[in-house]
């Protein structure tokens, strides 16, 4: 039996029509592709908020809890935008992506993005209760905010530059 | 047409050393559009903000005119470092930008977009500092603030396909 190498299968989407139809779309390609770089105004431009509320760095006068409330409902449908305008991108150039280091860089670090979300909750976040209205968290919910944020800037930066080495 | 009275800096601008310096580096263009993206997310995202809180979505019980001075870094900021790095972007292909019809929408919106961004300003600093009750006013202003970046948002990406 014949396993496919993900090489294989990048070629495979890439060859599919559904795959062509949308590479070589007049409209409907801009349309995705522009939704996924102002998208960003809705993901990154609210969890940035987040990030510098758990920083201690702005937000100050609401609580920590608040502050999520504020940017949930905007954060939750922008990364929504993102994920479902990003297959789709991905789908329309799936061998270009697999052969780009930028794009293999970006999913490590929207990797690294999760497990940072992952560690945050399982640990600090749990006693968010004693400083939820602090001004300034504890040093570890600093660095988770510190981390997402830098994150974040990195993986618009690796999907920025994906587009000049395909 | 506007467009062909402002050829001589456009010329001017294509010509400068820094405008040459950057066509001739394979990665200025690919990094300037990454630190414009760093100012869109800022931008963008503080205006969402601002706009959120005039129609009473979110800090209710902050003045609108506080909210916006507070967010007036991240506005700012954003704006002045996409408008520092879109315009060295711009010199590097300027004979080529000025004739965009995506390019010249998004310069219509960037203009009405900065004059509405100095009037919620004025009114920001002018307004009684705790009225925390919504206004028609800014409704309008913040709403109209939003849809009008987004606009330059938009045309801007066109200039790609269009």
């Amino acid at each position: 039996m014949h396993f496919m190498s993900l090489l294989d299968i990048c070629q495979w989407i890439e060859n599919t029509p559904s795959s062509t139809a949308l590479r070589e779309s007049i409209w409907m390609f801009p349309i995705v592709e522009g939704s996924h770089v102002l998208g960003l105004g809705l993901s990154v431009g609210t969890i940035v908020w987040f990030d510098l509320r758990l920083m201690g760095a702005a937000m100050k006068r609401y609580s920590v809890s608040q502050t999520f409330s504020f940017v949930k409902p905007w954060m939750f449908t922008g990364f929504a935008v993102m994920m479902v305008t990003g297959v789709l991108l991905f789908w329309s150039h799936a061998l270009k992506c697999y052969n780009s280091n930028f794009f293999r860089l970006k999913l490590v670090l929207l990797l690294l993005a999760g497990i940072n979300i992952l560690v945050f909750h399982s640990t600090i976040d749990r006693r968010r209760g004693e400083w939820d209205k602090s001004p300034l968290p504890p040093l570890q919910a600093r660095l988770a905010g510190f981390s997402s944020l830098v994150l974040w800037l990195a993986i618009v930066a690796a999907g920025r530059l994906m587009a000049y080495t395909l | 047409m506007i467009w062909r009275l402002l050829e001589p800096i456009v010329t001017w601008a294509y010509n400068t050393s820094i405008s040459e310096w950057i066509r001739a580096s394979q990665w200025a263009v690919a990094v300037l559009e990454v630190f414009h993206l760093f100012g869109l997310i800022f931008l963008l995202g503080s205006v969402l903000m601002i706009a959120l809180r005039a129609f009473g979505i979110v800090m209710k019980d902050e003045p609108v005119n506080r909210v916006v001075l507070n967010l007036a870094p991240a506005t700012i900021g954003g704006a002045l470092l996409m408008t520092i790095t879109g315009t060295l972007i711009f010199s590097s292909g300027a004979t080529r930008y000025i004739d965009s019809r995506s390019f010249q929408v998004k310069m219509v919106f960037y203009v009405l977009a900065i004059l509405t961004q100095c009037m919620v300003y004025l009114i920001a600093l002018r307004k009684k500092k705790n009225d925390v009750r919504l206004s028609p006013l800014w409704m309008v202003m913040g709403g109209l603030a939003l849809l009008l970046w987004f606009g330059v948002g938009i045309a801007g990406r066109a200039i790609a396909f269009i």
